[in-house]
């Protein structure tokens, strides 16, 4: 019938719309008309009389999930009403997800922050005891204190801290800007840092022609469709990187094999083709011996390894360095070429290789031998791909299989699907949670050179998320306008360290104030007790800017109340669509809050650094992103109003994805992939410095056990069980904590374990649990779910402190961090669980 | 005639929430009301699987009003609150006319998509939130999925399709063969939920 | 009447306490209900999950008493035969009161009582709902009627005729309530343990099992009071007649519980809850207290008034365990149990998961609900007591 006109009158569904709105627009005014369609004229009054119009503005929702979603933020009379999906310039990135569309909820909360609150006189930190203040007295307050700390303890004394709770071009300038200005410490974040560790240690930085840098390199998820396979490892695509479900969905649609390598079974996993339950911690040795087997097979691809790796290098024995020809007495030749960061000219001196018998630079061999050993005036010098093949062969099958307690056959299964190429490999920030969390990433884009599974389509090892570096770039003036800050850059996991012994690289440190923004490290950092026991008792005064009373705010002597995202303008300069994503200002900052810029603006004026300060953040933005480079890859600020997105890496989702070491180019000092490393270096500098035996292991792919979730360790006695946590489904981080309708689906700290682990404690479905172990203890709900290992817990994170009836999940983890990734453990813990007595320990 | 209703293609169905979500927040739904939930054939648990470990299956199941054909709920209504829209197949509430007696809930096979306003509509926020077309909560009456109605009169989709990070929400005309929720279901199989209660669902599962 | 009332027995007293006391709780009950509307029904137990409680089933038990007095007062008079001697009037009052209270009942329940008057604007007659207001509604207009056509018999204002064409009348309005009511339960396909074609039979043995146990109480209360005289003979009578109507309800039961078990599918899982699940209480309790009942009523010897008056205490809470096992049963067994978002609007125990609120029974009356449901039950029998009191309720001379 439809389409077709009714003798009676009926309606057709094209004069039942027509007739509707009709109706609707007239009973808006004469309340209440007899039409045939008198459906929305029926008495039901709507909510607000719909007279005033409804204006959209583009948001850029900017947790750091991966996502940095593009929103539709819907306003009626200065109020957000919704949000909702806002359409990108590829329609395949089209998305929002269910904490996108409960802004209007987390605006409003009736918890937000309103105005800028003083620690009540007399009271301890944490006790909640808050007076309210004017903008004036805060910000006057904490200019003296920063003079003062400052003046007794030198300027490095005062750091600021953050992470990633609002990562956007603006706010990260002006806090920048004023840091350098005051030469104030930086404490930088240490969190999901080991894939990045192990992809820029073995295959580089990649920054691409249109100054996007990645971090977090792969082909583009639009690419996984040209896969004979997806394998991936320990990603919770599902929960944590939501918007890219759909694309692996289609994928699998059209043929390509799901593998998920996961101890839980994810939400993916019961999507997966296959699902691999492995134990936590051991992805690296599952690498291994996948490796084995590719080379038991004789599957690698030797003319990949001889032309883009360093399989061919020669190692000498006695420096562990490659033989290059100024070894033979050939002094480097100059190139002409300089490089952008050291301004000095580059040298060539070719690593030699084995080409025939004979020891020849590369340049000189076109298929060098990758096996052989070679004696180079008495010094045994090996080709890496051996001393490779070496620590591949440490472990045999059945022994990994052990470890992993993944059957042999199950590996080998696994072990034909990986070598069945192109594999699209997705590497999530499970199995990196671990102290040995580097080598995992290592190990597995390893693998993939082995086999040549790198720079094709379907072909790729990570994720793909990146970062625009137009602002930095071009706003390196503009962030430092006075030369960089002389104060420390401490790793946030390492504060503690620093803190407690004074000293940071040979330096007197006396960190004595701390502010902090974008940030919750009381809540979303290892460790809550090095927090309030040790670094924030050390310090004079403490500051956070947040749009909600978090731990760490909870923790502080100043609080200041933020403008949210859509209360300004902002350029979100990452993500994964790999994108500047330009976020208009949709209202004014609710209650008495003021977006960052401005805050450090102020506080600026009363450090008499006023002059400094006088551009409001859209002409900030204007400058930023202004310029030829930035022109030239279209993200000037005219572009970003105007486009909304602009990407930052070459190739177009839809019709030609982004393929990650395209050609065999890497970003590292060989411009080869380097499973060995001649010189391996800590992701950033700490306490710690690497002992020589820990240097040596660190140049190839190795296993080394987790500090506390292993078997061997003493302490799994008195705790057996392995404390993993999952990115929330209702929040992200520990943002949207309070949103009032997300608690009604997830409303309060819950832990998963297996009903078997369960009921051998006692410990009933839905009771209240507390989780201990010698650092501390959480109380939460348990909740039976035979989708968790045996063995482990799986805890959501980012409740607040407060909203446990007892503890708090990051009381159970450690600072303890590797000399190499320094990144937080989150899941190397250890503890047990027992029925909760009802007491707050 | 128009037959409106929903394809899901609940076999690729995540349990995310954002069809509820976007629900909740179009509709301003009161605290503690869902019209749409997203329920987990699995375990005795949301979000957990049956079986034991590591021999596991879950499937999740998005659940709203059904729009029955032949709907359970239309019958027993005493005072027509509860009718079925002939021009487009949508099962409506009128939220006036509803006296509070609870037969629809009773009478509806698709356990809990009917809920009740217990008490006064409460916010949380204390503001209206999402469409402003939307008709005003009222204590003491009966709800559910209108299939956002106020938007279909508008010419839009139900607030709920979009939003699906998973993409597998489809919304449009059964009556129209070239639709493309007809043409999902010609080519996929699918299953309604409880098909033997004989009510004729215009939402179809894909399997 | 004032001169009967003047010359009430010497329970006058008594009943004016009664009277007293059934117009506070009613009046307690009433402030309850307004509180109920006020603060919401949030402040009931009901929930989306369990969306019908206490009200209801005290619904389906009144108007399971409220037929029992009517048919035993009119079957005799509609069959011309002996009656059960002088309780007739006394039994129609008692439906009255009943029938009160039933409407009471729905009354309270309602979200939107003041949008009542939309029953007759915006009927939808398709509604076994609407089928039993017009029918529930007839019946007290006939009860009345009938009751009055009987004063009016005895002052030899009506014919036999008349009367009698009037007792049948009342006797079909009597049976179709029960069936009616049964319906609005019995045509619900989305209930299996309500969704079967015995479901009206069944309402209307049961309401002549409670019926016939109130009749026979109150016939002795009565007696005891001094209120009327009977011979022990009518009593032995009435007691037969409750005795094979509870053999009669039981036989349907067991019926039912065959039918639902013996496939061995969806509704074994109703036999297993009313059995050793949940409501197993009620079902054994229905079943003992019938069977003890029976007994009374069946052997001779044990047919003294005091066990009589139990054995009717016996076969009322017998149809109220029922009565109970029916609605809560109704929801014990959800069609969908797949766990979803659980909220304080979900189901009475909502803070664990579904499995849990389905543990024990689904639901279980909120303090208010007893409050209200003890007014409207005041409120009923303080229309009997009235009626005792200012109506010519006592047997005519020579009945």
């Amino acid at each position: 019938m439809s389409g077709t006109a009714s003798p009676q009158g009926g309606l057709t569904r094209r004069s039942f719309l027509k007739t509707t709105a009709a109706t609707a627009g007239v009973a808006a005014v004469a309340g209440g008309v007899v039409a045939p369609m008198t459906a929305l004229a029926e008495g039901t009054a709507p909510v607000t009389s719909a007279s005033g119009e409804e204006q959209v503005f583009r948001g850029v929702c900017r947790p750091n999930c991966f996502g940095f979603c593009h929103l539709n933020v819907h306003v009626h009379d200065g109020k957000v009403m919704k949000t909702t999906r806002a359409p990108y310039n590829e329609s395949c990135y089209d998305r929002i997800c269910q904490r996108g569309l409960s802004h209007v909820q987390r605006i409003y909360d009736p918890k937000r922050l309103q105005y800028p609150m003083r620690r009540a006189e007399g009271t301890e930190r944490g006790a909640g005891q808050w007076e309210r203040v004017t903008w004036d007295e805060a910000l006057t307050e904490i200019a003296g204190k920063i003079k003062e700390i400052q003046g007794k303890y030198g300027e490095s004394a005062v750091a600021f801290l953050t992470a990633s709770g609002n990562q956007a071009a603006g706010i990260t300038s002006a806090y920048s800007r004023i840091i350098a200005l005051l030469n104030a410490s930086n404490i930088g974040p240490c969190l999901d840092m080991g894939s990045y560790y192990g992809m820029y240690a073995v295959a580089g930085n990649y920054v691409s022609p249109l100054m996007g840098m990645m971090m977090w390199n792969g082909n583009e998820p639009t690419d996984a469709k040209n896969a004979k396979s997806i394998v991936v490892w320990g990603a919770n695509i599902t929960d944590a990187q939501i918007q890219n479900w759909h694309l692996i969905k289609e994928a699998k649609a059209a043929g390509v094999k799901l593998v998920v390598i996961d101890p839980i079974f994810t939400q993916i996993a019961s999507q997966a083709d296959k699902w691999i339950p492995i134990r936590p911690a051991t992805d690296t040795l599952l690498k291994l011996a996948l490796m084995r087997l590719v080379i038991e097979r004789e599957a690698h691809d030797v003319s990949y390894l001889q032309q883009h790796t360093v399989a061919p290098y020669l190692v000498r024995s006695d420096t562990g360095k490659f033989l290059r020809r100024s070894d033979t007495g050939v002094a480097p030749t100059p190139t002409g070429q300089t490089d952008a960061t050291t301004g000095q000219e580059i040298m060539l001196d070719p690593v030699m290789v084995l080409s025939g018998g004979a020891i020849v630079p590369e340049t000189d061999a076109s298929a060098p031998e990758i096996e052989g050993t070679a004696d180079f005036e008495g010094v045994e010098c090996r080709t890496a791909f051996d001393l490779l093949k070496d620590n591949i062969m440490e472990y045999t099958v059945e022994q990994v299989s052990e470890l992993t307690e993944i059957p042999v056959a199950e590996i080998e299964e696994l072990a034909d699907i990986v070598i069945d190429g192109p594999v699209y490999h997705y590497e999530g920030y499970g199995p990196q949670a671990y102290n040995n969390g580097g080598q995992t990433t290592v190990a597995g884009l390893t693998l993939c050179a082995l086999l040549g599974n790198l720079g094709k389509p379907g072909a790729s090892y990570g994720a793909f998320w990146g970062i625009g570096l137009i602002t930095n770039i071009a706003a390196a003036q503009y962030t430092a306008p006075k030369g960089p800050s002389t104060g420390f850059n401490i790793a946030s996991v390492d504060l503690k360290n620093v803190v407690e012994q004074k000293k940071f690289q040979g330096k007197d440190a006396d960190i004595k104030m701390l502010w902090m923004y974008s940030a919750n490290p009381l809540n979303t950092h290892t460790d809550t007790h090095a927090w309030t026991d040790v670094i924030i008792p050390a310090m004079d005064y403490v500051v956070t800017a947040d749009s909600a009373l978090t731990d760490t705010a909870m923790y502080s002597d100043m609080v200041l109340p933020v403008a949210q995202w859509f209360e300004l303008e902002e350029v979100a300069n990452a993500g994964q669509c790999s994108s500047y994503n330009y976020n208009e200002k949709a209202i004014e900052p609710l209650y008495e809050s003021k977006p960052d810029p401005e805050i450090v603006a102020e506080l600026a004026e009363k450090l008499g650094l006023g002059e400094f300060f006088t551009q409001s953040t859209s002409e900030v933005l204007d400058s930023l992103f202004s310029g030829p480079i930035a022109t030239a890859v279209g993200a000037s600020m005219d572009n970003l109003r105007d486009k909304k997105q602009v990407r930052f890496i070459p190739g177009d989702a839809e019709k030609k994805p982004y393929i990650a070491y395209e050609n065999g180019a890497f970003a590292t000092p060989t411009g080869r992939f380097e499973f060995y490393r001649e010189t391996p270096a800590p992701r950033t500098p700490t306490t710690k410095t690497p002992t020589p035996e820990q240097v040596a292991a660190e140049r190839l792919p190795h296993f080394e056990p987790p500090l506390e979730a292993w078997p061997e360790n003493p302490l799994y006695d008195k705790y057996p069980l392995v404390l993993m946590s999952e990115r929330p489904r209702y929040r992200v981080h520990s943002q949207w904590f309070s949103t009032p309708l997300l608690r009604e689906i997830d409303p309060e700290p819950i832990v998963k374990i297996n009903p078997a682990d369960a009921k051998a404690r006692g410990i009933e479905d839905q009771s209240y649990v507390e989780a201990y172990n010698d650092r501390g203890t959480a109380v939460a709900k348990a909740i039976y779910s035979e989708a968790i290992r045996p063995g482990t817990l799986v805890y959501p994170k980012g409740w607040q402190l407060s909203q446990h009836k007892g503890g708090g999940w990051s009381n159970l983890s450690s600072t303890e961090f590797d000399v190499w990734i320094v990144n937080n453990n989150f899941m190397d813990v250890l503890c047990e669980i027992r029925p909760w007595d009802g007491k707050d320990n | 005639m128009t037959r409106y209703g929903f394809v899901i293609d609940s076999k690729s169905c995540i349990s995310c929430h954002s069809c509820a979500v976007a629900c909740k927040v179009e509709n301003n739904l009161p605290d503690t009301i869902w019209w749409n939930r997203i329920l987990t054939d699995g375990g005795p648990n949301m979000d957990t699987p049956a079986g034991t470990y590591p021999n596991l299956t879950i499937r999740n199941i998005p659940m709203a009003c059904q729009h029955c054909d032949n709907p359970a709920c239309v019958k027993v209504c005493p005072v027509g609150a509860t009718y079925k829209d002939p021009e487009t197949g949508v099962v409506r509430q009128d939220y006036d006319k509803c006296i509070g007696c609870r037969m629809c809930m009773s009478a509806c096979p698709y356990t809990g998509v009917r809920s009740f306003n217990w008490e006064e509509p409460q916010y949380a926020i204390g503001q209206p939130m999402g469409s402003l077309d939307i008709p005003q909560h009222q204590k003491q009456v009966v709800e559910k999925c209108t299939m956002c109605w106020h938007r279909l009169a508008q010419g839009e989709k139900p607030a709920c399709i979009d939003p699906c990070p998973a993409r597998i929400r489809f919304w449009g005309d059964f009556d129209d063969p070239s639709s493309e929720v007809s043409q999902l279901i010609r080519e996929r199989e699918y299953q309604h939920l409880l098909p033997e209660q004989g009510t004729k669902p215009s939402v179809y599962y894909l399997v | 009447m004032t001169e009967r009332t003047a010359s009430a027995p010497k329970g006058g007293k008594g009943l004016t306490i009664g009277i007293g006391v059934c117009a506070v709780l009613a009046v307690i009950g009433v402030a309850l209900w307004v509180v109920q509307l006020t603060g919401g029904m949030v402040q009931t137990a009901m929930r989306n999950l369990d969306s019908w409680g206490l009200y209801i089933t005290m619904f389906m038990f009144f108007v399971g008493l409220s037929a029992g007095g009517l048919i035993i007062s009119s079957v005799p008079k509609a069959f011309g035969i002996k009656g059960f001697g002088g309780v007739s009037k006394v039994a129609v009052m008692s439906s009255i009161a009943a029938t009160v209270a039933a409407i009471g009942f729905v009354v309270v329940d309602l979200g939107q009582p003041l949008r009542v008057w939309e029953l007759f604007a915006y009927s939808n007659l398709g509604s076994p709902l609407m089928w039993d207001i017009i029918v529930l509604a007839t019946y007290l207009v006939l009860s009345c009627a009938y009751l009055w056509a009987q004063v009016q018999a005895e002052r030899g204002k009506v014919s036999a005729t008349a009367l009698r064409v009037i007792s049948v009348v009342a006797l079909v309005c009597a049976i179709l309530v029960h069936s009616v009511t049964a319906w609005i339960f019995g045509l619900q396909q989305s209930h299996e343990m309500w969704h079967t074609a015995l479901l009206a039979p069944w309402f209307v043995s049961s309401a002549l099992v409670c019926g016939t146990g109130l009749v026979l109480l109150v016939a002795i209360g009565l007696r005891r009071a001094g209120y009327l005289a009977l011979e022990q003979a009518y009593l032995v009578k009435l007691a037969k007649l409750l005795g094979a109507f509870l053999v009669v309800d039981l036989y349907f039961f067991g019926c039912d519980l065959l039918t639902e078990a013996f496939p061995a599918a969806g509704g074994l899982a109703v036999v297993d809850m009313l059995v050793s699940g949940p409501l197993a209480p009620f079902f054994w309790g229905e079943v003992v207290l019938s069977v003890a009942a029976a007994v009374v009523c069946f052997v001779p010897s044990l047919r003294t008034s005091p066990l009589l008056a139990l054995a009717g205490v016996a076969a009322i809470l017998a149809i109220l365990c029922k009565r109970v096992q029916l609605l809560v049963g109704g929801f014990q067994i959800p069609n969908i149990e797949w766990p979803a978002v659980m909220t304080p609007s979900t189901v009475t125990n909502w803070q664990g998961n579904l499995e849990q609120a389905y543990a024990g029974m689904v639901y279980w009356p909120a303090p208010i609900e007893w409050g209200v449901a003890l007014g409207v039950v005041a409120l009923a029998v303080l229309i009997f007591l009235l009626g005792l009191k200012f109506l010519p309720l006592k047997p005519a001379d020579g009945e």
